[in-house]
């Protein structure tokens, strides 16, 4: 397994107190009891509109958006009733989104106060879209198939075998960036033949005899499975060792105690060969673990709940299935023994933060800093992208140690638990020798990275100034400011621009006069000056153009093509900035919306659905939670853990359409 | 449940022998071995290939119609073989332009490629395209060989991340679609497509270890499918479906075993691929390799094959070309980005003009080639890359389709004539009837 090696622990950028405590009482969960949801939408205020609510739209707003003004085909003013207005969802969702990310009234308008966004947001909230704070919704969720990544660890931590599955199963397709959508994540056909031919070949390491002599490769598979030795000569011990084993497979794989009629049938699919003298005790057992491993029960996160169809039914999840959440969320993989000993007493919730702190300590959970960081950051494509020819050679074999750099300060602000603004603020990085020789900074020495603090002049430090990072955000030959900036408002602001109209203007159009050849600032600007491309180009450029020193690959660079590089420029917000250090102070102080970027994504991810606007008071609590914890890592982790999305589950609508 | 029942009664048909009973399928006796198959009327097959992006159009349209009319330079590496195949202009995949939906045309590109339908606008909640045209072909006549369908796909590795603007990634990625929520992934190695094929282990060991694995595995589908049915019972409708979609694939594996009952086993004397090349010629070609051996074995007839994702932003350094397939596609009129455009399009139809040489060196027992007895789709639901135009589509028809198709010549079909009505006329000469797929209005007379 490829790890990420664990770093001394207590660096941060601003040295912040290792937390002793993890335990926020952030946002309750009733626990064992049944919630209910508020049946019908509560009725729109009309009075709470016209006294509070249009009065701040007239001041706020309707400059752009009323009295006749409809930019970006917004206008509050025109319908035909308060009541059809309130009820219009799809329009108040992007408001409301504004609202709190402060990207409107844009920079350049007079600001609401905050008690001012309070107050729109919270009737946005309760008149909108109907969210009752004392009955948060914890969202539809969609049951889970194991993606590879989870497949390749549950049989890993199940039975010690690391079955090759990059080569085996396809890609699984994602939705919302992540690959734990339930929702997009089928078995058709050849992947069911593929599950049987993995879980044969996996079964054929344990039950072929040659496998079997002890040998560093296998002892940890022989010990996973045959936990008492070899099996006695008696028939009837044999019989009785072979359902010991049936049993405890397949209550670790399906992550909850398992029937007995279920375990009866494993155990008959073994017996026919356990009563031939000369059949291998391995194969018959073997036979089972096949049934296993192609089971709905291990494949598929089932999580039973009363009322399945009813959607206004909340229910907490049962320990087991928060065993597994937690250890899906973590270690890509099944709950451990202590995990499951405490669901199978009912203390797994009583001990969460305990809990979580022993997981995060796992070495296990470098598994989450692959796979979140992986997609969140887009680390998995750092080795397979495409460069150009050059570039490709000047790469050479740094491809890996890019990579490891964003996960290992992931790794580390998750294990320092600094606060998560270091992840794009941190004055040190990680490097390997010659990942430092790339970058320009001397004395590391060796093939091992490690933590570097970095030279006071040095423009690293950050994600957004790592390779691995600029090397995903460029086009094969040349950067791309328009894809580093959207990454960053997709991905470290959380405010993504809409995109690109259908139509593509024809740029050709306003190119064409043109004879000398022009930089991409001077095509970019011409661009702008369209504006229907301005309204999200405004936004994303600046920011992309204010990383030009780093190339395509994230070398340095002064020049381009012979040109100083113009790394100024001014935000949408209105900051003004030249070259990426004080374009990373600008973003720093963005916390609020960096915090919420990541919780966000970390949701996701954890949940396995996208967010939706009933999500919106949770996250932002945890916003809160955040900017009054200092923003540490276990801060958010747990808030998310905590949070009813995580801990509980409601119904769908039993035969309506899926939503 | 239907689904239920149906699977229960399969299972009984199967303990009565009701399989001795079914006809004497021609595909009884792989054809590579040569023999006793020259009485019997050779199969019909189809692959539909893609090609990201669009292509440089003033390259790839030809000149006149008809007969005689004129290849453009992009066909170059077909000049030879213009009696294979025709070429159409004027069809249009109406579902991928972006409506009420906003951008994201690579993603509906892809998905309406082989289903002509409107794919729902969602990053993943309740995502829903249509079913494909080789899908619904393999619903119909896959039971006729070992293999109901084959996905090749192109590309080791997937992009992380979002991908086009809102869209799911499981439209922009999978071609072939077995049901409206039931993508099927394209497969990339050919190893996996080798074992799929001929089987695994010593050539001489291969049949025998498929048979002792499928017999294995009988057992053990009787267990999952009665689980599966009773862990059903308690989830929501939401949760039930995707047991369902479970249940169904546990079903065909079921059924997978009938037909290696039925089918023996082809046999080759290529070797097995041990990964997925690097180059991507390379790796292209063997996938090509694979496919006409299924064909010439009738081990499957009805194939898909990206030659690169849609949207894909590969650099062809071994052209000279540095920049991104797809930022090049939004050339702006410039002349330097629409030639190397036409350079990458000409790289394409060269591994296509390789398939078909392959194809057309592989004989029938009764003489004919199986290019002769196939029906190639080659092409785009984007025509120019730069407007994502979704109309005027490059696509080109190879293969005689057993003497029902007039290859050799350019059509114009129409204006904005739905892809689809040329699916639903391929669809007819393979047997399968179907009212509509799609958006087709109809079908398409003389091809």
């Amino acid at each position: 397994m490829d790890l990420i090696v664990i770093t001394p622990q207590g660096l941060c950028n601003r040295r912040v107190p290792l937390v002793q405590k993890l335990l926020h009482k952030l946002c309750k969960v009733a626990i064992g009891l049944v919630a209910v949801l508020p049946g019908i939408p509560v009725v729109a205020e009309i009075s709470s509109f016209e006294s509070r609510i249009e009065p701040l739209l007239k001041k706020l707003c309707y400059d752009c958006h009323g009295d006749g003004a409809s930019e970006g085909g917004l206008q509050f003013d025109v319908y035909g009733s308060v009541e059809e207005l309130v009820a219009n969802r799809q329009l108040w969702g992007p408001v409301w989104d504004n609202l709190l990310t402060e990207t409107m009234p844009p920079a350049d308008m007079p600001q609401p106060t905050r008690s001012e966004r309070k107050t729109l947001s919270d009737w946005i909230a309760r008149q909108v879209f109907g969210i009752d704070p004392m009955a948060p919704d914890p969202g539809r969720v969609t049951i889970r198939r194991l993606n590879r990544e989870e497949y390749r660890y549950s049989v890993y931590d199940l039975l010690g075998v690391d079955f090759p599955v990059y080569d085996h199963f396809p890609a699984d397709d994602t939705g919302y960036g992540f690959d734990t959508i339930g929702d997009v994540l089928t078995v058709p056909p050849p992947l069911m033949e593929k599950y049987f031919s993995a879980a044969e070949e996996i079964v054929s390491r344990i039950a072929d005899p040659r496998e079997l002599q002890p040998s560093k490769k296998n002892a940890a598979m022989i010990k996973a499975v045959f936990f008492d030795g070899a099996p006695p000569a008696e028939p009837g011990k044999r019989l009785k060792y072979a359902r010991r084993i049936i049993e405890q497979l397949a209550e670790r794989a399906f992550r909850r105690p398992v029937e007995e009629t279920i375990v009866e049938k494993l155990v008959s699919l073994s017996t026919t060969d356990l009563e031939e003298e000369d059949a291998s005790f391995e194969a018959a057992v073997g036979r089972a673990l096949v049934a296993i491993l192609v089971s709905p029960r291990f494949l598929y996160r089932a999580e039973l709940q009363p009322a399945p169809d009813d959607p206004r039914q909340v229910h907490p999840l049962d320990e087991y299935a928060l065993a597994a959440r937690l250890s899906y969320f973590l270690w890509s993989s099944i709950p451990d023994r202590q995990l499951f000993d405490l669901a199978e007493q009912g203390q797994l919730r009583a001990e969460l933060p305990q809990q979580v702190t022993r997981m995060m300590a796992d070495p296990k959970s470098n598994r989450f800093v692959e796979n979140f960081v992986g997609q969140w950051l887009r680390t998995r494509n750092v080795e397979g992208i495409f460069k150009a020819g050059d570039l490709r050679q000047q790469l050479g074999h740094l491809r890996p140690a890019m990579r490891r750099e964003t996960e290992m300060l992931f790794a580390h602000v998750m294990r320092s638990d600094c606060d998560v603004i270091d992840l794009i603020a941190a004055d040190y990085t990680f490097l390997d020798e010659r990942l430092a020789e790339f970058y320009g900074i001397p004395g590391v020495e060796g093939k091992t990275a490690r933590l570097v603090k970095l030279p006071a002049d040095s423009p690293r430090g950050g994600v957004l100034a790592h390779a691995g990072v600029l090397l995903v955000t460029s086009s094969p030959n040349r950067t791309s400011p328009v894809k580093r900036g959207r990454f960053i408002l997709d991905n470290i602001l959380g405010t993504p621009a809409l995109p690109p109209p259908p139509e593509v203007p024809a740029i050709e159009e306003s190119i064409k006069g043109v004879t000398w050849k022009m930089s991409v600032r001077e095509q970019l600007a011409l661009h702008r000056e369209d504006p229907v491309c301005a309204s999200c180009h405004d936004r994303m450029d600046p920011l992309g153009l204010g990383m030009e020193n780093f190339d395509a690959i994230g070398r340095w660079r002064d020049t381009d093509d012979g040109e100083p590089i113009d790394s100024s420029g001014q935000l949408a917000s209105g900051e003004e900035f030249s070259g990426i250090g004080e374009l990373r102070k600008i973003l720093v102080g963005k916390r609020r919306l960096f915090y919420r970027c990541l919780t966000r994504k970390m949701m996701i991810y954890a949940i396995g659905r996208g967010i939706e606007y009933t999500d919106t008071p949770t996250i932002e609590s945890i916003v809160d939670a955040m900017i009054d914890g200092k923003g540490r890592f276990s801060t958010m982790l747990l808030a998310v853990i905590q949070s009813p999305q995580f801990q509980s589950r409601r119904g769908g609508a039993a035969g309506a359409p899926r939503e | 449940m239907a689904f239920s029942q149906q699977f229960e009664r399969r299972r009984f048909l199967r303990g009565a022998g009701a399989c001795l009973a079914l006809p004497l399928m021609e595909s009884l006796v792989p054809s590579v071995q040569g023999v006793e198959v020259a009485a019997r009327q050779a199969p019909l097959r189809a692959a539909f290939l893609a090609v990201p992006d669009g292509v440089n159009m003033e390259r790839w349209r030809p000149k006149g119609v008809g007969l005689t009319y004129e290849l453009n330079d992009t066909f170059a590496p077909l000049d030879s073989m213009r009696h294979m195949f025709q070429v159409f202009s004027g069809f249009a995949h109406r579902n991928a332009y972006a409506m009420q939906d906003g951008a994201g045309d690579h993603a509906r590109a892809n998905a309406v490629f082989l289903t002509g339908a409107r794919p729902l606008k969602t990053a993943g909640a309740n995502f829903r395209n249509g079913i494909s045209v080789d899908q619904l072909a393999a619903q119909r006549i896959g039971h006729l060989t070992r293999i109901p369908s084959l996905q090749l796909g192109s590309e080791a590795g997937r992009s992380t991340g979002n991908c086009d603007s809102g869209y799911s990634c499981a439209y922009q990625l999978n071609l072939s679609w077995a049901s409206p929520t039931m993508p099927l992934a394209p497969e990339p190695n050919p190893r996996a497509v080798f074992e799929n094929l001929f089987g695994i282990g010593a050539p001489d060991q291969r049949q025998r270890n498929l048979r002792v694995r499928q017999q294995q595995r009988l057992s053990v589908l009787d267990f999952i499918a009665e689980d599966s049915r009773t862990i059903s019972r308690r989830l929501g409708s939401n949760d039930r479906h995707k047991l369902d979609e479970y249940l169904t694939s546990v079903r065909s594996v079921e059924q997978q075993i009938d037909r290696s009952e039925q089918f023996t086993l082809a046999q080759t004397t290529m070797s097995c691929p041990d990964r997925i090349p690097e180059d991507h010629q390379t790796h292209l070609r063997v996938m090509f390799d694979l496919l006409v051996l299924a064909f010439q074995t009738d081990s499957t007839r009805l194939a898909t094959f990206p030659l690169a994702h849609e949207g894909s932003n590969r650099s062809f350094p071994e052209l000279g070309i540095d920049e991104g397939h797809h930022d090049l596609s939004h050339h702006k009129g410039q002349v330097e980005n629409l030639e190397k455009i036409a350079k990458i399009d000409h790289f394409y139809v060269e591994q296509l003009a390789y398939f078909l040489q392959r194809l057309d060196a592989a004989k029938e027992p009764g003489g004919s080639s199986v290019l002769d007895n196939s029906m190639i789709v080659y092409g785009c639901a984007i025509s120019d890359g730069h407007s994502h135009a979704h109309n005027d589509l490059p696509i080109l028809l190879a293969g005689g389709g057993r003497g029902s198709l007039t290859p050799g010549r350019h059509v114009k079909v129409g204006e904005d004539v739905p892809m689809t009505n040329l699916y639903l006329s391929l669809l007819d000469r393979l047997g399968v009837e179907a009212d509509r797929l799609g958006d087709s209005t109809g079908r398409l007379a003389g091809i």
